[in-house]
């Protein structure tokens, strides 16, 4: 006795020619996600961050007089000495290191050996220059913030208003 | 009329394939094989322009502490183009190849805003002083072979391997210029046609002889880049060959030179004047093992225990291998260590300075190397020449001591006055002081 030759897609729902275009959508659909996807990473791409130049630091009495402290994310040392608040970048001039504390208490580049005093006057080069003063304001909150893309003179001080207990509403600048 | 399903599926299947090629690719570019999967940006304060070159450079060594990636980065000194993310566009442009110190481009890549091209006497004229001396011009064995053989009257150096001129003279024996040796003239001897056919590898301008012991750069990279017997790369830069000679064993450059980087130019072997061939040492083992003692020097010579402890750089200061900013027709014309300028004489002491000025030169040179504690203040020994040895310092006892630039290791340094020793001020020859301090060969 011979078996007749059976259709296997006899009995299931779906016709063949409706699975092949339903499989057609499905994967156009995927492929059109996927290229959306892409499409919107590369419309969303995000610059990278420019680099911070406003640091937010301790309110000022953290900072009592005669005190340097460096503040490394800011590349800046803070002093208070008895005309104010002042700041220095940790960059040298010669071709912009990073300077480090030395033992002699003042600045030491390691790059290419020039040394600054406790406060950022050069002591030898081959820098030309003392580290740059940088810029102290007082934010709302009344922190101290530095912005190291404002440079000030050497003799710039930030001013406390001493009627208002040392904390002052109106920071005051002192060319002299 | 329906479209048949089965294309229009594998036309889709053929979209979708191509769309997963693109974002595979993009999730595996070509720098992933080093490492990255993302761009690795770096902004060298110098230029405050972006560079991509560490995606693929990932681990490369900092080629030294007075050039910090951060502040250089890798085209104030290579060229090249920093954005490009694959080797062939990025390495379009770069100056020099790998050694961007080679004296062909050299002014560009290290003597730009004056760094290494600046004035005399703040010590800043390094590219010409080095292009200028006897090692860079071959001046001097060009002129003993010239006169050896009826070429020339004198010892005079009138040529080097390259035309080159000097206009300002420094010192006495300073030359103005001096012609090019090559190309060879018919009219030159025989053994001069010789020298120049074969002997022209010994210059800092001149690719090294291709085999494990020569192994070395051009250029200022000759001698501060240090390579190893087989000349292959050995740092942290997953795109350079490891088994691949003619690189320096690591991406860094170092005044700190050790005796093994001079004895691929000077001691391994002879030019012989007999057959003007180079006569290669046979007593060195054929891998770069041998001690120090024996590798330091040949059979023949004789040395003394400071010689062979210290290094060639610890007495011959950038004065003399570097140079004094003129041409000169021989190496005496130069060199200015001898045996008293650290150990004196019997009547007196070296001769010294006291670095006053903090912007000194020699506190600078001290400060790029880390052993080094030198300050504003202290005196230390000059060559009869007035260069300054920095790192031979008087004490406050009035005592003398050598810091060896490499290993930092402090030497007490016996002098003459006071001693046994008989020596002649006047005769200052290695063979006079070896008389009686030469170090037997075991």
């Amino acid at each position: 006795m011979s078996a007749m030759p059976s259709n296997d897609l006899e009995g299931l729902p779906v016709r063949r020619r409706d699975f092949l275009a339903l499989a057609t959508r499905a994967v156009l659909w995927l492929t059109g996600g996927a290229a959306a996807v892409g499409l919107g990473r590369y419309l969303t791409y995000q610059l990278p961050a420019e680099p911070a130049t406003r640091f937010t630091l301790e309110a000022p009495e953290a900072y009592p007089p005669g005190t340097r402290v460096l503040v490394a994310d800011a590349g800046a040392a803070i002093y208070r000495d008895q005309s104010g608040y002042f700041a220095r970048s940790l960059t040298c001039g010669h071709l912009g290191c990073r300077v480090h504390p030395s033992d002699d208490g003042g600045f030491a580049c390691p790059c290419h050996g020039s040394q600054f005093s406790r406060d950022g006057a050069r002591v030898n080069g081959p820098t030309a220059r003392d580290l740059n003063g940088v810029a102290l304001s007082l934010d709302d909150q009344g922190h101290l913030v530095i912005d190291m893309a404002s440079k000030v003179d050497p003799t710039w001080r930030l001013m406390m208003d001493a009627t208002a207990g040392g904390r002052s509403q109106d920071a005051a600048a002192d060319k002299g | 009329m329906t479209p048949s399903p089965r294309p229009m599926l594998l036309a889709s299947l053929g979209l979708a394939a191509g769309v997963l090629l693109v974002g595979l690719r993009d999730r595996t570019p070509p720098y992933a094989a080093f490492g990255s999967t993302e761009p690795v940006i770096l902004v060298p304060s110098l230029s405050g322009k972006p560079e991509y070159c560490l995606t693929c450079h990932a681990g490369i060594e900092e080629i030294s502490p007075a050039h910090p990636t951060e502040v250089f980065g890798c085209v104030s000194c290579h060229g090249g183009q920093p954005l490009a993310l694959d080797a062939e566009t990025a390495h379009a442009g770069l100056r020099g190849g790998r050694n961007p110190s080679d004296f062909a481009v050299v002014d560009a890549n290290c003597g730009g805003n004056d760094c290494h091209s600046g004035p005399a006497d703040e010590g800043l004229d390094h590219i010409h002083r080095s292009r200028v001396s006897l090692q860079a011009t071959y001046a001097g064995a060009i002129a003993q072979v010239r006169y050896a053989f009826g070429a020339q009257s004198d010892l005079r150096a009138l040529f080097g391997v390259s035309a080159i001129s000097d206009p300002e003279l420094g010192s006495p024996t300073a030359l103005p210029s001096l012609d090019s040796l090559l190309p060879i003239a018919d009219s030159e001897p025989e053994q001069v046609r010789t020298l120049a056919a074969r002997c022209l590898t010994c210059h800092l301008g001149a690719p090294p002889i291709d085999r494990p012991g020569y192994q070395r750069q051009t250029g200022c990279a000759a001698c501060h880049s240090v390579s190893n017997w087989q000349g292959t790369y050995a740092g942290g830069d997953p795109t350079i060959a490891r088994d691949e000679p003619g690189h320096a064993a690591a991406h860094r450059l170092t005044t700190a030179i050790p005796y093994t980087q001079c004895d691929a130019c000077h001691n391994r072997g002879n030019y012989s004047l007999v057959d003007m061939a180079f006569h290669e040492r046979t007593d060195l083992s054929p891998d770069g093992t041998a001690p120090r003692l024996e590798a330091f020097y040949q059979p023949i010579a004789q040395f003394t225990a400071c010689e062979v402890d210290l290094d060639c750089v610890d007495c011959h200061a950038s004065g003399e291998v570097m140079g004094d900013g003129d041409l000169h027709s021989r190496m005496d014309e130069v060199r200015a260590v001898e045996c008293r300028t650290c150990h004196g004489t019997p009547s007196e002491g070296p001769a010294t300075r006291t670095l006053a000025d903090p912007d000194d030169p020699a506190l600078r040179q001290a400060s790029l190397n880390p052993s080094s504690s030198l300050q504003r203040g202290d005196t230390v020994v000059i060559t009869s020449r007035g260069d300054t040895l920095w790192n031979v310092r008087r004490l406050t006892d009035g005592t003398f001591e050598l810091t060896a630039k490499l290993s930092g290791r402090a030497y007490p340094i016996p002098q003459v006055a006071g001693s046994p020793c008989e020596q002649d001020p006047e005769d200052q020859s290695a063979s006079a002081c070896h008389e009686c301090h030469a170090v037997e060969r075991p």
